[in-house]
């Protein structure tokens, strides 16, 4: 993808005329009651939160009650018209739930909610008039099941019949995780624990969801508060019963469905101090269907970088799942986590024959490169320093013997990946110079990884890769001008620039000075002519590595032809025509391109005399590319001279290398003012396109 | 600021909206919907911006929780290309590698879509990227090289190369 697609693509993308009009006429009457439209817009208007303030040690056990209902396993009954469940059984008497629903009118209804986190259960209506629809409701379900185990959660709410004349008392409990249990209630309020008077069924999460939400419509906003608390003992409950059952494995996966090869293996090194973490952040409670899948670890818990926290599916008890309260916490809970991760320490030897299957493709498909500095999005300089070449290799079979001769044993994904150090791209083979190995395996997206098993090696690696490895022409040639930037101290030279370009708007000669501090990245040119059919003034600045501006004034009304500030790869913005520094960076970048191969140029060099050296570079960056002759002249040190192709000329004269004399131009004010100028024009070009709608 | 209403902030930023909701999940009519959800809130309920920027950051935050939403909910059905209909509506034309780099936007995950949009199109620097998305600058460098090397492996599956 060229960078500019991606650009080109967004930028066809705009409100069309019928669905703006209809916005006008929307946003233009009266505002509608917004029920459905709650915004959460955080991190702009909500000023940070911090909760560090409830510090509790952690419980000596771990002890959760649910409402009346107590654990155990029990057989039960089944509503004998099966109205909200699978399975038959044929019993001698009738459900809770049938005889409940048969007599519903001699019952009274109350409703109750309940959560760990504020103990008790809290009343939200008495003699409910929902009686009818839940029934009706509970009639309704399908895939209702009998269990004869329910997992615990953190919340329920309860549904209590009375019948004041016979003394008759039952609950229907469901809880956050989906299960319901029927039960009847003796003269001291406690459940009557012994079949038949107790049964339980899976109904579903949402069924507790919808259940939940109508006990709580009405209810005052302590009641809803209270419901949606997160106590510290809660989360050390959740926490420690999770981490407790479950081995030390850790998986990271960057989002749902990643492959083997796209997730992180750890294992966690101390399951205390994470449960002590995560209880010193606040938590609320959040549906299932709320977790975002990005950057989620799984180690009994589920928990995500975006601050989500849940059961996963093999170990579902006790059930909770929460957000973090402020996202601003988001990057404590990673340190917090990041904390007690420590690499799966699992390894064996491998064999020589491993090695070398492994780093096959070394031989069968010859491609090699390595890269320093920041490979970024192109924008806004972070491209700027990437500095990418390519390198042959002159035995590939002897060099994977070497290599696999060298003691190796298998290593984690993440521990390969923390690896620093020099990386070599070769082929499929990923070689670090500080002794790691990866390899891509017969599975798709899924990687090998291998260590030396002894770090005196280390030095080894850099010998194997300095006897085989050698750099290519091209990219040579771009080491040379990266190396020949600012390998000196100044430079103060005139320049002169024709350009017939048929693409550009018309034939262009400049000629001016050019200032360059090269060790503090500031360079200076000023210079006039005839640009794109004007005449014209026109200056350049860079102040500091890849910070650029440019203004060109038109001579016959004194006005601004163009101005701009940029940076070497803005695709958006034409760049200045006599910029010094980005022609000869320009040049590299395109000896050595990212990503894009070896090009396939052929380069053909003679010395010119003065130390200066002429390069003939011809042919097609690959395949696809436009046939480019380029001649450039360098300095021994590398620095651009001339460059030539295509109807354009570029050229330094009477230039000056380290002069005593150098006194460099003040750029930030030239820079601040095309800045200024360049903002300004930006909000009269938007205000015009506002006047038009 | 002068005019804090939704009217004025969606003829200044409706266009930015739609864009970014579009660049994080890959489909004209989805992000139609999350634009129109967006500035009807802000019409709804109105807010109180400091500036033209922090009424840009707010939008854009509006639009990327949406966005958020529905990357998650099950209204996720798959898109169907950017057909002749839209090209006759926005009255452009949609080209075969424009339907490819839509298909990479909807499948890339919705953080790294989101910085990428701000990053590379917005032109807005890491610092303000970390600012309206509420994380540390070195996460949102994280997440770009991320998004990069994922939308790399991505064309890369299909023989193309991200040249720069």
């Amino acid at each position: 993808m060229r960078p500019n697609e991606y650009d080109d693509l967004l930028k066809k993308i705009k409100c069309s005329d019928k669905f703006r009009s209809l916005m006008q006429e929307k946003l233009s009457s009266e505002p509608l009651e917004m029920k459905d439209y709650e915004d959460s817009v955080s991190g702009i208007e909500v000023a940070p939160k911090h909760s560090w303030g409830r510090v509790a040690a952690v419980a000596a056990a771990f002890v959760l009650v649910c409402g009346a209902v107590g654990g155990g396993i029990y057989h039960f009954n089944k509503m004998k018209d099966k109205p909200v469940v699978n399975e038959e059984i044929e019993n001698d008497y009738d459900s809770i739930y049938e005889t409940v629903k048969e007599n519903k009118d001699s019952y009274d209804m109350s409703e109750y909610v309940w959560n760990f986190s504020v103990s008790e259960s809290i009343l939200v209506r008495e003699k409910s008039d929902y009686k009818d629809e839940l029934f009706e409701y509970l009639d309704s379900l399908e895939g209702v099941r009998e269990v004869e185990k329910y997992s615990n959660s953190f919340r329920s709410v309860r549904f209590s019949f009375i019948d004041e004349k016979s003394g008759k008392k039952y609950d229907f409990s469901i809880r956050e995780n989906g299960y319901g249990i029927w039960q009847e209630i003796d003269g001291d309020e406690n459940a009557v624990m012994t079949p038949p008077n107790i049964e339980s069924y899976y109904y579903g999460k949402d069924v507790f969801e919808k259940l939940f939400k109508e006990a709580l419509n009405g209810a005052d906003s302590d009641t809803i508060e209270a419901m949606n608390k997160v106590s510290q003992d809660e989360i050390m409950g959740f926490v420690s019963n999770h981490l407790e059952k479950s081995d030390d494995k850790v998986v990271f996966a960057p989002w749902q469905g990643a492959f083997d090869g796209e997730m992180d293996h750890y294992i966690i090194t101390d399951k205390e101090a994470l449960t002590n973490s995560l209880m010193q952040f606040e938590w609320v409670k959040i549906k299932e269907s709320e977790f975002i899948y990005n950057n989620y670890y799984e180690m009994g818990i589920r928990i995500s970088e975006d601050g989500y926290l849940m059961a996963v599916d093999e170990d579902p008890d006790p059930y909770g799942c929460y957000k973090l309260k402020d996202e601003i916490d988001c990057e404590k809970l990673i340190d917090a986590i990041k904390s007690v991760l420590g690499y799966d320490t699992e390894s064996r030897d491998a064999t020589i024959e491993e090695i070398k299957e492994a780093c096959r493709s070394i031989v069968d498909k010859p491609n090699y490169s390595t890269w320093e500095g920041t490979i970024g999005v192109p924008q806004g300089g972070q491209y700027y320093g990437a500095i990418y070449r390519y390198y042959n290799m002159s035995d590939p079979e002897s060099f994977i013997n070497e290599i696999a001769s060298l003691e190796w044993v298998t290593c984690s994904d993440k521990e390969y990946e923390d690896a620093s150090e020099k990386c070599w791209y070769l082929s499929s083979v990923n070689l670090k110079e500080s002794g790691y190995l990866s390899a891509p395996t017969n599975k798709s997206n899924s990687y090998k990884y291998f260590k030396l098993k002894n770090e005196r090696d280390k030095d080894k690696i850099r010998t194997i890769i300095d006897k085989y490895i050698t750099m290519t022409d091209c990219s040579q040639l771009a080491e040379k001008l990266r190396i020949g930037l600012d390998n000196y101290n100044n430079l103060e030279s005139d320049y002169v620039i024709e350009d017939s370009d048929m693409y550009s708007g018309g034939y262009s000669s400049l000629r001016g000075h050019l200032y360059y501090d090269a060790k503090n990245h500031k360079m200076y040119m000023n210079g006039e002519g005839t640009f794109e059919g004007k005449e014209v003034t026109i200056e350049t600045v860079m102040n500091g590595e890849d910070v650029s501006a440019y203004r060109i004034i038109d001579k016959s009304t004194g006005e601004t032809y163009r101005e701009y500030t940029y940076c070497i790869v803005s695709p958006m913005t034409p760049g200045s025509p006599v910029h010094y520094v980005y022609k000869s960076k320009g040049i590299e970048q395109m000896l050595g391109p990212v990503w894009s191969g070896d090009p396939e140029f052929n380069i053909e060099s003679r010395d010119i005399g003065g130390g200066k050296t002429e390069y003939n570079i011809s042919g097609r960056q690959g395949e696809g590319y436009d046939e480019i002759n380029k001649t450039i002249v360098l300095t021994e040190g590398g620095q651009l001279i001339s460059s030539e192709s295509n109807g354009y000329s570029f050229r330094l004269e009477n230039y000056v290398f380290d002069s005593p004399d150098f006194t460099m131009e003040d750029v930030g004010p030239i820079y601040e003012s095309i800045k200024a100028d360049q903002e300004k024009q930006e909000e009269e070009y938007r205000k015009s396109m506002e006047n038009n709608y | 600021m002068n005019d804090n209403s939704a009217l004025y902030a969606f003829n200044k930023y409706g266009d930015t909206v739609l864009r970014m909701a579009f660049a994080i999940i890959g489909s004209y009519h989805e992000a139609e919907d999350i634009t129109q959800e967006v500035f009807l809130t802000l019409h709804a309920k109105p807010q109180d911006f400091e500036n033209e920027e922090h009424m840009k950051a707010w939008l854009l935050r509006s639009a990327i929780n949406r966005c958020k939403n529905y990357k998650k909910s099950s209204r996720i059905t798959k898109n169907s290309p950017l057909d002749e209909t839209l090209e006759n509506t926005l009255s452009c034309e949609f080209t075969e590698r424009d339907n490819e780099i839509r298909e990479k936007i909807e499948k890339l995950p919705e953080k790294y879509a989101t910085v990428i949009f701000l990053y590379y199109f917005e032109e807005y620097s890491i610092k303000e990227i970390g600012n309206i998305l509420g994380k540390k600058e070195n996460t949102v460098s994280s997440l770009l090289q991320r998004g990069r090397k994922k939308l790399r492996t991505e064309l890369e599956k299909e023989g193309y190369v991200y040249e720069t």
